[in-house]
């Protein structure tokens, strides 16, 4: 591949990676207990992106969609269509209202875009055929249920929190409760952000780990590296400076735009939707990560009787369901756009 | 309001100002309740004819305002700036503090009009309403020292601030009935009496506000 070509492609993956991390609401929790401020939540977010990135994200093979298309594999032109669609409405969805949206979502409308409308290029085998609406089924149920779960869990579990703090006996030993939710919160959103950052990596640059030229080890001063180092490095930076430049916006939302948080009712959200996601990721359950936590925070905002602002909650609901007809229409001026360019 | 987060990465939480700022707060309460007590003291004075005592005490809660005023100063600028709580606490522990300035500023507000208008003989009501207000601020202290401690102890004390609150306010419509019904006081004194009631009452209402406030802390955290 030219050096240049493979330049290019290490850019898209980094805009992709941008466009992810701009949309990365991690860290929300903590910010809306105020535990960290946006600023300080977004750095440690970026750091711990990158980390996650070179650590975790080698293991992590991601196949964009292709259990959506009846397990035909897209071709590299399509990948990157799809890639690049879901950026734009994920980097729209963060800049103009800081709406929290599903890059999963994104993903499922792009591909069904791209899959469409490749017969017009004179692609066979393609078109609405081939999308599996089974698969699209057991996802739309998904994201019906992923709310409603993480509602439920989340209100269950700061209930039971709730019942153990009231046991304090006077405002020092709360103060004391809510204190350790804190540092206990702070922690806990780290280690999310490590494995987030590993598993977000393999969205951006997965295509690009599989080139040939990132198979092979180069040497750094004494160092010798695997290749695959190169695009992950990328895909960690841009989700760094994604989250770092734009998700500061996507962070406010959620943090003080839903609901009125403490630390004991952000750390339980927050645990709530690693249950939630753990033990939907083992039965198979299609879940969306961003849709379980918004509903665990309004969660636990009921239980402790908070106001939930209903508008923002709204909008972000909207921007939910509109999101795979958006980003199939993506994916459709996209793939057209690439269709054209020489070297795809 | 803005608030601050908690830890400029961990750095929050310090024990040695937490343990300042709980002290500071538990003086605070007391210099309310001394002032109260001495504001009492005044209006006895008063009452009697005593007015180097008055005046005496005048001075000496101008001494315990100015004394409160530095702790809040304390408190806020060394203590609460210093993230030594989480900004919700820091948030609701700096309300409570204000708000117990606020009740020595009304004493202090009071016997000042108490010296100003020393030269006439006030009703016994007037001493009555003062009573009472010590009353609630001794109760006031109890609730704040149990919010620390034990909620349920500090509900109680608060329950007891309204009763004794309402009884200050009878107290005063029984005087301004007197005041507007009977003939024996000149305008000026006449003025001079509502109004000193109802800067008295001040002192109730406050402690009956702090109160109130302590009360929605302990249910919200109970």
């Amino acid at each position: 591949m030219e050096f240049l070509t493979l330049v290019l492609l290490l850019v898209i993956g980094f805009i992709v990676a941008f466009a992810i991390g701009s949309n990365d609401e991690t860290m929300s929790p903590a910010v809306g207990a105020h535990v960290f401020s946006v600023t300080t939540a977004v750095i440690i977010g970026g750091i711990i992106n990158i980390i996650g990135a070179l650590s975790l994200g080698g293991g992590v093979s991601e196949k964009v969609g292709s259990d959506l298309i009846s397990g035909q594999q897209l071709t590299t032109t399509m990948t990157f269509a799809v890639l690049i669609s879901m950026a734009i409405w994920l980097l729209l969805a963060s800049i103009t209202k800081g709406l929290p949206i599903s890059t999963t979502q994104c993903i499922v409308g792009s591909v069904i875009g791209v899959a469409a409308s490749a017969p017009l290029f004179g692609m066979t085998g393609w078109g609405m055929d081939v999308v599996s609406w089974d698969v699209i089924l057991q996802i739309l149920a998904g994201w019906v249920l992923s709310p409603v779960v993480g509602f439920i869990i989340a209100a269950l579990v700061f209930k039971g929190v709730r019942r153990i703090q009231f046991r304090a006996q006077g405002l020092s030993q709360r103060e004391r409760q809510e204190e350790l939710a804190a540092y206990g919160l702070a922690i806990f959103l780290i280690i999310t952000s490590l494995s987030r950052g590993g598993n977000d990596v393999a969205n951006a640059v997965a295509p690009l780990t599989t080139l040939p030229e990132f198979q092979e080890p180069f040497v750094l001063g004494g160092l010798i590296l695997p290749g695959i180092v190169i695009p992950l490095l990328v895909g960690g930076v841009g989700m760094a400076f994604g989250l770092i430049v734009v998700g500061r916006k996507v962070i406010k939302t959620l943090s003080t735009e839903v609901v009125t948080l403490s630390p004991s009712s952000a750390l339980s959200a927050s645990v709530s939707v690693s249950m939630v996601m753990f033990v939907g990721t083992y039965l198979g359950l299609p879940l969306s990560g961003t849709h379980v936590l918004v509903a665990a925070l309004i969660a636990v905002g009921w239980i402790g009787q908070t106001p939930v602002k209903k508008e923002q909650v709204r909008s972000i609901i909207i921007s939910w369901i509109i999101t795979v007809p958006i980003s199939a229409l993506f994916g459709l001026m996209v793939f057209t756009g690439l269709v054209f360019l020489p070297f795809f | 309001m803005i608030i601050m987060a908690f830890s400029r990465i961990f750095r929050g939480g310090d024990k040695e100002l937490r343990k300042q700022a709980d002290d500071l707060m538990l003086k605070i309460s007391k210099a309310l309740q001394a002032a109260s007590a001495k504001l009492h003291q005044s209006a006895q004075a008063w009452f009697e004819g005593d007015l180097d005592l008055l005046l005496a005490r005048e001075e000496e809660i101008i001494t315990i305002e100015r004394s409160a005023d530095e702790m809040k100063d304390e408190l806020v600028e060394s203590i609460f700036s210093q993230h030594a709580y989480l900004p919700q606490q820091t948030q609701e522990r700096h309300k409570l503090v204000e708000m117990m300035d606020d009740i020595v500023d009304a004493a202090e507000e009071a016997v000042r009009m108490m010296a100003i208008g020393r030269k006439s003989k006030p009703p016994e009501e007037l001493v009555q309403i003062t009573e009472k207000c010590w009353n609630s601020t001794d109760l006031l202290q109890d609730a704040v020292k149990f919010l620390f401690k034990d909620f349920s102890k500090s509900v109680e004390f608060c329950h007891r601030v309204e009763d004794v609150r309402e009884e200050a306010r009878d107290i005063q419509f029984d005087l301004m009935g007197q005041l507007l019904t009977e003939k024996e006081y000149p305008p000026s004194e006449l003025l001079l009496f509502h109004g000193m009631s109802h800067r008295i009452l001040l002192v109730a209402e406050r402690t009956e506000a702090t109160a109130d406030y302590i009360r929605a802390l302990a249910t919200k955290y109970s």
